[in-house]
């Protein structure tokens, strides 16, 4: 555990969040030459998410390696740490006061904090069996796939013999493998979708070499069993039928929620689509020096997009920092329609080049477009190959030279 | 005779907010007092489900006993809470009237109210309500305010009924069904998995089985019909779209279903009032959940827009009649105490004055109550308290107040710590929730789950897996 010292209690920048978003921030305020960066996380290891994935597959996009989770995460620290950034953890951020003020909870006592600029780069969770409305007995043994990880990678836990598994994006196939690697037979999968959503190569590998059966188009509608799960109730959508299933252990996976209560309590205007906060192209929110990015902002993407994501948000702080822009701001507001479910960042900045456009659709689609409108102009038209619900997807943003300040929103929709 | 493990002059049966607040109650003088509960936890049954209202009795009927003791305990709740430490917030409600006769029925209400011993009560327009409460949905008619009407936290308030009376000489048995009442010639013998415990006189206090404990008596004063009230909390976000308890006007059969804020800053939505034949079914279901989104949808239609961070239900001990089934049967030196459906929370401190009274009607010498408020006091849970992890003393004097270990709940090491040695500990990860109020926010466990397990696995000496219901 590492505190804030008493030289650093006005930064140049305030991180929230040391994962791979608030970590790459930090990496690149400092390349640029931002001299100080505070990075303050609530676990009391820094790293996020990826300290308890087991398994390989980070660092591809960013770090350009095959790196299993934790030690992704690791690099990630070392290299903050080798540039002299402060991490503190085991702190937890209470409330950002509307004059920055940042109020920090740790061990060491509580602690107001004065930065000039702040990064929220707090991450997003799973939506556990509650907010999912799944009803039944309130027994042991149900997980999100981040509880079960930190269960089974972290503290070696014994987790149950028989495992049902909700959902059929990226991290449910991730969630089999963690409990075959814990010696826990996954009995099913179950998805409500027609389709899993995850790759082909992915999912293909994982149940052939787990065996596991994808139950798709079937929804999970009770949990039986007192102390432990001793089952489940499964009903086919189209046919109605109800099948019990004999497990022990059931897992829900995906269905990301930004971990965005800080952002509410900072009074940030949160989009009802992501439940983040809503952005402009440069990672601003709606409150004045506060920045946000990573899988607060698009829940979720890979650790690489997050990183990515985070770092570019640290240029355009880097770039406060150095060139205060004195010109007003026009802002137009980017909106999508019911085809897909977010779309951000939520607003333009008039002259300012956007990177890239990140979205998710709501449906299976293949040889579909993507079209970027402003009243009756076409800005740009992407081809997309194939889409999943809730698919991390992306484009470039080249198209945003051409917005123009009166012609009202740009608009982003599916097409033929 | 039989061979007892001990014998008491009162041994109470039932460790719910009810049976706690008389064990508190008849602590403290001459008398030896025992208190069996059957689970491992006090306020395990029908206490640990409900909508933790701390309730005027307004609507109770004028007359009965349930009305003067509500009406006894809610002040005298109010009262204890603050000298304990407990959270409680006085909001106020308001009953909504969303249509013409449930407006005309508010004048009926009012006067409900006053003969109940209510009189601040006051019938507002519909513009009024929306003005207290603007994001009702549409349709109010008017509404009836009962300025008096509050929330509370009924965990603690039950654990600090129990701490009161083992410090004033209670013995508590957890874990200890009563398997069986025979009677010898001056006592009651109490079979127990443990052994056979004599008492002189015997208070029934069982909740959901009281009815089962009169049958051993060999009386059959009422039969319970478990009542299931499904519960909706929602995410904390939602706290600011309420002021305070949005009720609905009653109908014959409950109260309805009400929106509230909770202590721990949370928005509950319900109860369903279902009639069960099972005491122990206290499952949710499909049913269940779509009628309270639809009634919240139709109340509060924001309320749509935050996720649901608990779903629970809890059953309520109804009889065939409408009050409080308070007997007392001096021969046979027996107390029972049934019947008490909703409001036993409110209630329970009038109740236990009432069953005091009863005894020391027939000479049994039960202590003033003097000396109650021993300073002792709980730990603060609610929102409107300061909580360790913003109190810089507690941190300063220890560390583990300040490391945070449920995220959502903002919950320190240090209380899970202090929940597993109290003097009524946590005997489990439930007892701990109710306790600290870890693991009990939105995440469920996605951040804090496996440490939090690890933490209370080590501190109660037990092994992790047999926290998580393996056998």
């Amino acid at each position: 555990m590492s505190s804030v010292g008493e030289n650093q209690i006005a930064p140049d920048v305030l991180i929230v969040g040391a994962g791979p978003a608030g970590l790459s921030a930090a990496i690149e305020l400092k390349k640029r030459g931002v001299a100080q960066v505070v990075v303050i996380e609530r676990e009391r290891e820094a790293g996020g998410v990826p300290r308890h994935c087991f398994h390989p597959g980070f660092g591809l996009q960013d770090l350009r390696r095959n790196l299993t989770g934790p030690n992704y995460a690791q690099r990630l620290v070392s290299k903050a740490q080798d540039l002299g950034i402060e991490i503190a953890t085991s702190s937890t951020v209470n409330a950002i006061a509307p004059d920055k003020t940042t109020r920090v909870t740790s061990p060491h006592g509580i602690l107001d904090l004065h930065p000039r600029f702040v990064l929220l780069t707090t991450g997003v969770r799973e939506r556990p069996r509650s907010a999912r409305l799944v009803p039944g007995t309130r027994p042991a043994g149900v997980f999100t796939t981040g509880q079960l990880q930190q269960w089974v990678g972290l503290k070696k836990f014994p987790v149950g013999s028989r495992a049902l598994v909700v959902g059929a994006e990226h991290i449910s196939f991730s969630a089999v493998q963690t409990l075959r690697h814990a010696g826990v037979s996954c009995v099913a999968m179950v998805t409500d979708h027609p389709r899993h959503q995850s790759l082909w190569g992915a999912s293909l590998l994982t149940r052939a070499v787990s065996q596991t059966p994808l139950l798709v188009g079937t929804e999970l509608i009770e949990i039986l069993g007192t102390h432990r799960v001793e089952g489940a109730l499964l009903r086919n959508v189209a046919s109605g039928s109800v099948e019990k299933i004999d497990v022990d252990t059931i897992v829900f996976t995906g269905d990301w929620v930004p971990d965005a209560e800080l952002a509410y309590r900072s009074a940030i205007e949160i989009s009802p689509l992501t439940r983040g906060p809503m952005v402009e192209s440069d990672g601003r929110t709606s409150v004045d020096q506060i920045f946000a990015a990573g899988n607060l902002v698009q829940p979720a993407e890979t650790a690489g997009i997050a990183a990515r994501r985070g770092a570019e948000a640290a240029m355009h702080i880097a770039r406060q920092i150095y060139q205060p822009i004195v010109a007003q701001r026009i802002v137009v507001p980017l909106e999508c329609d019911e085809s897909l479910l977010w779309v951000t960042p939520q607003r333009l900045v008039l002259n300012e080049e956007l990177e890239r456009l990140y979205f998710r659709t709501r449906l299976f689609s293949s040889k579909k477009f993507l079209a970027v409108r402003q009243g009756n102009r076409v800005l740009g038209r992407y081809r997309l190959r194939h889409t999943s619900p809730n698919r991390g997807l992306s484009v470039p943003g080249a198209w945003s030279k051409d917005v123009e300040r009166e012609s009202g929103p740009v608009r982003i929709a599916l097409c033929d | 005779m039989n061979e007892t493990e001990a014998n008491f002059d009162i041994a109470i049966i039932g460790g719910g907010v009810v049976g706690c607040a008389i064990a508190r109650e008849l602590s403290g003088g001459s008398l030896t007092v025992a208190l069996f509960e059957s689970s491992s936890d006090l306020g395990n049954g029908t206490s640990k489900a409900n909508t933790a209202i701390w309730h005027t009795g307004f609507d109770t009927v004028p007359g009965s006993l349930e009305s003067s003791l509500v009406h006894r305990g809610y002040e005298k709740l109010g009262i204890f809470a603050e000298q304990t430490g407990i959270a409680l917030e006085r909001t106020g409600a308001v009953l909504v009237a969303w249509d013409a006769e449930q407006a005309a029925a508010l004048k009926n209400l009012q006067e409900k109210a006053l003969a109940n011993g209510v009189v601040d009560t006051e019938i507002i327009s519909a513009e009024e309500v929306i003005r207290r409460e603007p994001h009702l949905g549409d349709g109010v008619q008017g509404g009836l305010v009962v300025p008096g009407e509050g929330i509370i936290d009924p965990w603690s308030v039950t654990l600090a009924f129990a701490n009161q009376a083992v410090l004033r000489g209670v013995t508590l048995f957890r874990s200890t069904p009563i398997l069986g009442i025979t009677e010898a010639q001056d006592r009651h013998l109490l079979e127990t998995h443990q052994g056979s415990y004599g008492a002189r006189w015997l208070i029934n206090v069982a909740g959901l089985y009281s009815d089962v404990i009169d049958r051993m008596i060999g009386h059959e004063g009422f039969t319970i019909t478990p009542r299931r009230g499904q519960l909706l909390v929602f995410d904390k976000l939602a706290r600011p779209l309420l002021s305070g308890i949005v009720l609905p006007v009653p109908t014959e059969r409950t109260k309805g279903v009400l929106v509230s804020p909770t202590v721990w800053g949370n928005l509950l939505l319900g109860p369903t009032a279902e009639d069960l034949d099972d005491k122990g079914d206290t499952r949710s279901t499909s049913d269940g959940v779509k009628t309270l989104l639809a009634d919240g949808k139709r109340i509060l239609p924001r309320l749509m827009d935050y996720d649901v961070t608990a779903v629970y239900a809890g059953l309520r001990a109804a009889t065939e009649h409408r009050d409080y089934q308070i007997t007392s049967y001096p021969n046979e030196r027996y107390v029972c105490v049934g019947g008490i459906r909703s409001t036993g929370l409110t209630g329970s401190l009038g109740i236990a004055e009432y069953v005091a009274e009863l005894l020391r009607s027939v000479g049994v010498e039960i202590s003033s109550g003097k000396d109650l408020e021993s300073g002792f006091t709980m730990p603060p849970l609610g929102e409107c308290q300061i909580r360790p992890l913003q109190d810089p003393n507690k941190i300063s004097e220890d560390p583990a107040y300040g490391t945070v270990l449920c995220h959502c709940e903002q919950v320190s090491l240090g209380e899970v710590r202090d929940a597993c040695h109290a003097m009524i500990a946590a005997e489990n990860l439930e007892g701990v929730r109710r306790r600290t109020r870890a693991l009990n926010g939105r995440c469920q466990g996605f951040y804090c789950g496996a440490e939090v397990v690890d933490v209370v696995a080590r501190e109660l000496g037990t092994a992790p897996e047999s926290l998580m219901g393996f056998q």
